[in-house]
């Protein structure tokens, strides 16, 4: 008895590496969970089957230069999405997104559509994204579509704008408090960056400028290169992270369809980067669609029903202030172009896919936006 | 060196292996060389600032002992010796900015163009713990409760015993010094109970205190006006879950690795979110620190002589003899001012320890009414009522400036700010679920242990899958990502 104790920790021990044994055998990739069996990632590609579509800024911004400047340095529509942009469900061959769509359209025409879509892209993050496009390309005009999924979102996220980063861009305008808010994310993003962190830095924070910084590093990449369990620890932290997310959910009831709420506070600070946005648009001469983006009607919606009303009267109040064109597509896909998409819980059972439609819905909306665009072009 | 880092658990199994292989002195020797490289694995630079601090007092100290108590004058100028350069350290390197700038902003008010300069200093870790440790040997020296350390090896480890050097438990010399000189025997239960409390601690750290962080961070960056009040309590609550895990965890830490080596320091936690006053909460949090401002402030502020040294209790303690309520309500501000500067040199810290001052004077001003209500003795009655009031005082803690404080600590009592929320739902539930496991471990602690002792098959299986999960996700999230939060202060 008297060594019981002990006994019980080196049991633990044993128990605790089979298990780890266990946990770490299986390689999960974390973008494939969050965008399910049924939808497939499309970027947009022009003509010549240049990228003229981007998700990351790791260097991708760079081919969406070198495109425009080798397809005769034409206007640019530029368009802004989130994961609804770049993805198809049910994908087939031959099918494709509706900004492939408008870019053969206007290429005719004299105009170069090029994309930018993250997921869950928040106004603050559009509002970046487009004073770096605008700077780097003649825009004529940006077509936006406001989720009220994503104004649940604040903030900058650095895995997307790490090209930006890099070169140390900065709102133009910094006068506005959500200019002022989003450039101070963005020097912190560099302060990070310039000092040549890595992911394991960013794991050695507190021991930043100190001697065991040196000491910790070593031993941290001797055990990435010997132990692949080590090695393998943020994925299995993800796993973790993700079991959780799948806990909640079944303890909750949670799926897809369940309503989520307004969060008041995020909801005006994005409104208040589209305002940015605007502004900022018609001082530099860039027409702009706002427009509500289709969403499936024929099962009840995620949101609550006065919430969604007062989100869409809110955008609407907001860029009628600011003389922007605005269109209310919410309507325009019906129920049998959507999909379904992975549980989100214990249950196993497949839920609805209220983001994601499939080509025909992307068809529908390039048609839909087509008089849109001309209307504002001929102006 | 920080704890939760893989060169911490290196280093100590290198320290733990030598200390119990060498012969007496070579350990003592062993153990000063490892504290002062633990230290150095910091800033080396600032070695020599911890070593002014411990030489002063290692000198003033034989000094005042080797003065006749007549000779009062000459005692108490040694004394002084000691405060002046402990308390001048402390306040070159921690306050001089904040004087300074305060200084700048009333030369300003007053209309003069005149404004000193500002410099700003980097904080050396564990300054204020271990001048703490210091003053405290010199003056329990001075007050005829301690002999001083004829040997500096010994006094030196007091001083840089790397368990407790950056953030607690502050030992008193009377304590740890007897455990250095005494040899001790290798036992298993020192190992296994040493690795049971640095496994408890690297959890509360890694897993609980660095994933709350970023929740915590998001919240305080908000800007206040958006905040509901259900949003200030969520953030009250969080932080003071966060602080709490993340000093409990540096103080497990640091007992079990002197346990490792048979030594005992003082425990710093006792449950504290399940106190029903402000008075036991201070008996159960940094209760090192409570004792030491008891001894070393309050009770001489109170008129009240302090008969013993100890590290344990917590403030409220040895109050056998009662000071007059004006000595008593006068000390209870000063200290808890002072308490607040204590913790870092920001108007915030102060408005914290004046917050805490006012509503231990009510405590006590409401005992007449208290015993005469029943309801009021009631234990959970009054847990429901500290609790809330005790987080509450953590958002002057954690917010930026006065004015975030006041604008934050306000919503509470605006109704209309209870009709909306500012944060993800993920925040509130994960704050509910936390707090509620915290309360129910406390209030379960004792009682399963109970039980489990009569069913030892029961208890091992317990305890075996406990720690095989606790190992498991320590190894998953082990990483230097932040630094404890008492290292700031």
């Amino acid at each position: 008895m008297r060594f019981l104790p002990a006994i019980e920790l080196a049991v633990a021990f044993i128990l605790s590496l089979f298990l780890l044994k266990m946990f770490f055998s299986e390689k999960v990739v974390f973008e494939d969970l969050a965008l399910g069996e049924e939808t497939t990632r499309f970027l947009a590609k022009d003509s010549a089957n240049r990228p003229m579509h981007i998700v990351e800024m790791n260097g991708e911004e760079q081919a969406l230069l070198k495109t425009w400047s080798e397809s005769g340095k034409d206007s640019v529509v530029l368009v802004l999405g989130n994961s609804q942009t770049h993805s198809i469900n049910q994908i087939k061959p031959k099918d494709e997104i509706y900004v492939s769509s408008l870019g053969k359209h206007y290429e005719s025409r004299g105009y170069k559509v090029f994309c930018h879509s993250i997921p869950n892209a928040s106004l603050q993050e559009f509002l970046v994204m487009f004073e770096y496009w605008k700077h780097q390309l003649p825009v004529k005009l940006l077509l936006l579509p406001v989720f009220m999924d994503d104004l649940r979102e604040d903030g900058l996220r650095d895995v997307f704008f790490n090209g930006l980063i890099a070169k140390q861009f900065r709102i133009g305008d910094s006068t506005a408090p959500i200019a002022k808010k989003l450039n101070g994310e963005l020097s912190k993003f560099h302060a990070s960056t310039a000092s040549g962190e890595t992911a394991t830095d960013e794991d050695m924070k507190a021991l930043h400028e100190t001697v065991q910084e040196n000491v910790e590093r070593k031993m941290n990449d001797w055990l990435d290169a010997h132990f692949f369990a080590w090695a393998y620890r943020p994925t299995v932290r993800g796993e973790l992270f993700n079991g959780l997310y799948n806990f909640r959910n079944t303890l909750f009831g949670i799926d897809a369809s369940t309503k989520r709420k307004m969060i008041p506070a995020r909801m005006e600070t994005n409104l208040r980067a589209l305002e940015q946005i605007l502004a900022s648009a018609s001082s530099s001469g860039v027409k702009a669609i706002v427009y509500i983006p289709p969403i499936r009607h024929d099962v009840p919606l995620p949101y609550d029903e006065n919430e969604y009303i007062s989100f869409k009267e809110a955008v609407r109040s907001r860029v009628g202030a600011q003389h922007a064109a605005f269109a209310d597509l919410d309507t325009l896909v019906p129920g049998q172009y959507w999909g379904m998409k992975n549980s989100t819980n214990a249950s196993g059972k497949k839920e609805l896919d209220y983001m994601h439609f499939q080509y025909a819905g992307h068809k529908l909306l390039s048609d839909a936006l087509v008089p849109l665009i001309d209307s504002q072009l001929k102006q | 060196m920080i704890f939760n880092s893989v060169t911490f658990i290196v280093f100590l199994i290198l320290v733990v292996g030598l200390f119990w292989s060498l012969p007496g002195r070579a350990r003592l020797w062993m153990l000063l060389i490892a504290s002062c490289v633990f230290y150095g694995f910091w800033r080396w630079e600032y070695l020599s600032i911890m070593f002014i601090s411990a030489l002063t007092d290692y000198y003033t100290s034989l000094a005042i002992y080797n003065t006749p108590p007549e000779n009062k004058r000459r005692r108490r100028n040694l004394l002084y010796i000691t405060l002046v350069v402990n308390l001048g350290l402390l306040f070159y390197f921690k306050y001089l900015y904040f004087f300074t700038d305060n200084a700048n902003t009333l030369l300003g008010t007053i209309g003069t163009a005149y404004r000193l300069p500002l410099v700003e200093i980097l904080l050396p870790f564990g300054i204020s713990f271990y001048t703490f440790e210091t003053i405290s040997y010199t003056v329990d020296v001075y007050r005829g409760l301690l002999k001083p350390e004829k040997s500096f090896l010994n006094y030196g480890l007091f001083v840089t015993f790397f368990p407790k050097l950056v953030a607690g438990p502050i030992q008193r010399a009377a304590e740890l010094m007897p455990q250095l000189k005494t040899r001790t025997y290798f036992k298993w239960e020192f190992l296994e109970w040493g690795i049971r409390r640095i496994l408890y601690g690297l959890f509360l750290k890694v897993v609980l205190a660095d994933n709350i962080s970023p929740l915590v961070d998001e919240g305080f960056a908000m800007a206040p006006d958006s905040l509901s009040a259900l949003d200030v309590w969520t953030l009250a609550f969080l932080f003071g879950l966060q602080i709490y895990f993340d000093f409990s965890a540096y103080s497990h830490i640091a007992v079990g690795a002197a346990k490792l080596m048979g030594i005992q320091i003082p425990e710093n936690f006792n449950f504290p979110y399940i106190a029903a006053s402000f008075k036991e909460f201070w008996k159960r949090w940094h209760i090192s620190l409570s004792a030491w401002i008891r001894d070393y402030l309050y009770l001489p502020l109170s008129g009240v002589r302090v008969m013993k040294t100890t590290a344990t209790g917590g403030i409220g303690e040895s109050l056998e003899k009662q000071p007059s309520s004006f000595n008593k309500n006068r000390a209870l501000f000063l200290t808890w001012a002072i308490m607040g500067l204590w913790h870092g040199a920001r108007w915030t810290f102060v408005f914290w320890g004046v917050y805490h001052a006012i509503v231990i004077f009510l405590e006590r001003q409401m005992k007449p009414v208290r015993d005469n209500f029943p309801v009021f003795n009631n234990r959970f009655f009054s847990w429901a009522i500290t609790m809330p009031l005790a987080m509450l005082s953590w958002i002057p803690f954690r917010a930026v400036t006065l004015q975030d404080s006041f604008t934050m600590m306000s919503k509470v009592f605006i109704p209309s700010s209870y009709t909306f929320i500012g944060m993800r739902e993920n925040i509130y539930l994960i704050t509910a679920i936390l707090f509620l496991l915290v309360t129910l471990n406390a209030f379960l602690y004792e009682r399963t242990f109970k039980v489990f002792v009569k069913m030892p098959v029961i208890r091992s299986s317990y305890n075996v899958v406990k720690l095989a999960v606790l190992i498991i996700l320590v190894y998953t999230f082990l990483r230097p990502i932040s630094q404890f939060i008492y290292f700031q202060f």
